[in-house]
Order: C-alpha cells, then structure tokens, then sequence
C-alpha cells in the first residue's frame, strides 16, 4: 500500500531534479557561449575543436548550404548553371544519391550556357540510356559556342575522360582521333596548353591513317607553342577587369 | 546517516591515506606558483575565449585544478571500493542491522566520501597558499582564495557519480568505469558550447543525437570558468553540481535498494 505513492513521489523527485539540470545547464551553457565573440574565432577553430565524424558532418552540412545560397543568389542562367553544376558534383562526390536532378536541371534549361560544360563532361562517353542524350556530335555543337577558357577547359576535360576509358597501352585511335577532329577548325587557338592536345590529335591521325589530319594538327601545336599560357591569359583578364573599375571608379568620384 | 559518514571519514586515519597527504602537500608546494588556468590556454582560441578573465572576477589558479585532480582521483579510488567492499567483508549486514535505512547508509557513505575529497583538496590548497606565502611573503586575497575553495563544488556530482558505478559493479570495475566515464566527460565538454557558436541549422541533425549524449555527461568546463562570486552564475554552478549530484544518487539509492547484498557477500 505504502510502496506506490513513495515510488509517484521519487519519480516525482526525479522529474524535479532532471528540470533543474536541464535549466542550469541550458543557463550555464548561455553564460559561456556569451563569453565568446564568433567574429573573433574563425570557423575552422571552431570545427577543429569536434570530433572528426561530427566535423565531416557539419563541414558537409556547410558546404552544401553555401552551394544552395549560390544557387538561390544566381541571377544569370550562365551562374545560375555553375551553381547547379556544382551543387550536382558535390552531391555525386558525397554519394547523397541527390545530383541527378541537378544535372537534368542543367541539360533542360541552361545547355547551351558556356559554364553547363561539367554536365556534357559528365555524361559524354556513357552508354546509351545512362548519358541523358549527351552524345559526341552534341558535345563537338557545343564546344562550337563556348568563348577560349571554356572551350579550352571543355575539351582537356573531355580528352582526360575518354583517355581515362580508353586503355592505356592499346587506345583506340580512330575513335580517339574521331572525338578530337574538331580540335582542327578552332581557328588560331589561343593557349600554349592546346600544344600537346594537338599533339595527341596528330598522333592519333596518323594512327589510324589519317594523315592530312594529324600534318594539320602537327602545324597547329607547333604554332601553339608559342602562345601565352590559360594562367597568363586569367591573370591578364584580371589585371583589365581591375583597371576597367579603377577607370569606372574615377569616371564617378569614387 | 551521520555514523555512516564518521566512520567513513575515519578511514583518513589509515597509513595509506597519510601517504597520499603527504604527496598531495608536495605536489601543492611544487604548483603552487603557476599561473592561472586561463593563461595556461592563451594558446588555444576557443579555450582563451571561453576561460579567459573577466572584469571583477578571480580565476582558477593551475594549483587549484591539480589539487582537484588528486583529490578526485583520491575519491574514485576510495569511494569505488568503499560499498563494494563492506558488501564482500560482511560489514554491510552489520550496519543494515542497525536501525537505518539502505538510503540513509548510501547518503552517509557519499558525505562521507565528500568530506575525504573535501579533506585532500583543503589541505593541498593550504599548502599551495602558505608555499606562496613563503615565497613571496603575502597572502592571495580573500576573493581568490574562496574562488579556489568554490572548485570544490565538482566534487559534489562527481562522488555521486563514483558512488552509482560502485553500486552497479565491483570495486575494480567500478574504478575503470568511473575513470572511463571522467574521460568521456571531458570528450564533451566543448561540443555543445562549439554548436552553439555555429550559425543557425549548421550542425542539422546532429545538434539533436550529440546533445543526447552530451547530457549524461557533466561539463567540467562550467566548473573552471571565471566568474563574479556571488553572482547568478555561481548560484546556477551550485545548482547544478547538486542537480547531478542527485541524479546520480537516485540511480545509485535505486540499485543499492534492489541489491541482493547476501549474495554478493
């Protein structure tokens, strides 16, 4: 008879107790967050302090949200389709499982934007019903329209992959030769680095017997060798857009 | 209740307890002109922020924190063999067959154990203060001194949470288990004052699961900040000190209560 309303009192006493803790807890918890200014530590101080599997956490959790502030910051559709590019990639490298409507997202509104070039890299080279429509003939259309850094970057890019497929020792030439034909109508390309894409264009010709394509080739890396290097050519873009708004600057008083 | 906690005490008297004094005041002389905690971290970003000295406040001096450190040591050594013990040696079936209540032995045994604790801390820090005399002929202020003697307040949950491991296992297992739980605790002192210092929603899903875990852990970190004396802070610190305190009690009266103490005889 005595034993129930002395266990309802003890647990009545527990719940009490457990109250307190958590009040004093929470208040103490304030008093030392309040000590501390977050501008003056640095977030990387902050996440060095936990444990490695809650930092990887929170680190993915940062990054994701910074990549879905650029998406949602984008105003062009050419931003708009770096931010979805890289959202997409971040998610396949993270295997969330979440990139594919990312990339689709790319394909169907922005493909003809210079920066939507990582979605046709993605899927270029992969089997039919697995690379979204992405074929080479669209990639070769695409690359038409892309401005020098893209273009470049697109095709390095594009060859790295189909290397990467291709076997190391016995690749198949006449297809590697196919895929990079169209390397031969960019009319004067404008960096030193096409030198040794055009290299393994002529080499890859001759390979498979197409030799006034690789004597083409052949005379475009040699004229490429002479030409400034893409950090030459970013720096360069830099040093105008700085000089550019300096000008701007003094033309409003600033 | 009172008997329980003087026989307890008593225990003091035996020679390897002499030893340990003995130790504990050399350690307090070789401390006892250290800086404070708070410059001890200057080094650390996030610690020098959250222990660093604040305006009409008095820090934790370094001695202070071994003299903690040996008498909580001192504690889990004593007060995890202490009912285990008097379980195997027969010595419980005598006090049970005294007028007083399994509760009441257990509550006699933790203020016991308190003041052991009590004892080794306030004999270190004298030692640390009459060292500092010694050596540079005055005395710390009165403010500093009773901030130090306030560290005595983690001794509070932590004998409790030494008394429940010692009634949920034996004396060997219950020092492992309470050693092992100290060092988790310190594991997650920083977690959640870190999470809260993070934008809002940063740390997602795993605000919830760590604060979970984080909460069956005291914070240590609460103990060694520095705060005005009489102040709200120092009240809440009480405060909870004696929140978990009791927590951990209740557990413990729990299992002591359901103990088949025959048996393990």
């Amino acid at each position: 008879m005595s034993e129930r309303p002395e266990k309802r009192w003890l647990l009545l006493l527990f719940a009490a107790i457990l109250a307190l803790y958590f009040v004093s807890e929470a208040f103490l918890r304030q008093a030392t967050v309040a000590r501390i200014n977050p501008a003056a530590v640095a977030m990387d101080e902050i996440l060095a302090g936990l444990p490695d599997p809650i930092r990887n956490r929170i680190s993915f959790r940062i990054t994701l949200l910074q990549l879905q502030s650029s998406l949602k910051n984008a105003g062009s559709p050419g931003s708009k389709a770096a931010a979805l590019c890289a959202l997409a990639s971040f998610h396949e490298a993270e295997k969330t499982g979440e990139h594919m409507p990312y990339y689709r997202e790319v394909l169907a509104a922005y493909k003809d934007q210079p920066e939507a070039y990582p979605v046709y890299i993605r899927f270029l080279f992969e089997p039919e019903g697995r690379n979204e429509g992405v074929t080479e003939a669209m990639f070769h259309e695409y690359q038409k329209k892309l401005p020098a850094e893209e273009k470049f970057y697109a095709w390095t890019s594009a060859y790295n992959k189909l290397r990467g497929l291709e076997d190391e020792f016995t690749p198949n030439a006449d297809r590697i030769a196919r895929f990079l034909a169209p390397l031969n109508d960019i009319p004067d390309p404008p960096f030193l680095e096409y030198s040794p894409l055009f290299a393994e264009l002529a080499r890859f010709a001759r390979l498979s017997g197409r030799g006034e394509m690789a004597e083409a080739a052949m005379k475009t890396a040699d004229q490429c060798a002479y030409k400034r290097s893409v950090t030459e050519f970013l720096m360069q873009q830099e040093e105008d857009r700085k000089y550019r708004e300096e000008m701007e600057n003094r033309k409003t008083g600033i | 209740m009172w008997t329980v906690t003087q026989l307890t005490f008593r225990k003091l008297k035996e020679p390897a307890f002499f030893l340990m004094l003995a130790f504990a005041l050399m350690a307090g002389y070789a401390v006892s002109e250290m800086d404070p905690v708070s410059d001890q971290v200057a080094g650390n970003a996030i610690l020098s922020h959250l222990l660093g000295r604040q305006p009409g406040s008095e820090p934790v001096l370094t001695s202070t924190f071994a003299a903690l450190l040996i008498s909580m040591l001192l504690a889990c050594f004593t007060g995890a063999v202490e009912i285990p013990r008097e379980i195997s040696g027969g010595q419980i079936q005598h006090w049970l067959s005294k007028p007083i209540s399994r509760s009441s032995y257990l509550l006699g045994k933790y203020f016991g154990i308190l003041l052991i604790c009590a004892a080794f801390f306030c004999a270190t820090e004298l030692s640390v203060i009459l060292c500092h005399y010694a050596r540079t002929g005055a005395f710390f202020s009165a403010k500093l001194i009773a901030r130090q003697f306030l560290m005595m307040s983690m001794f509070v949950p932590y004998t409790a949470v030494i008394l429940m491991f010692s009634c949920c296992a034996g004396d060997i297992a219950a020092i492992i288990f309470t050693l092992l739980y100290l060092l988790f605790s310190l594991l997650f002192n920083l977690i959640p004052i870190l999470i809260a210092m993070l934008p809002e929603g940063f740390a997602g899903e795993v605000e919830e699961s760590i604060f979970v875990l984080y909460y069956l852990f005291p914070n240590n970190l609460y103990f060694l900040l520095d705060f005005p004396l009489f102040g709200i802070v120092s009240g809440m610190l009480l405060l909870y000190s004696v929140s978990i305190a009791a927590i951990f009690l209740l557990i413990a009266d729990y299992q002591f209560r359901h103990m088949d103490l025959s048996k393990r005889g």
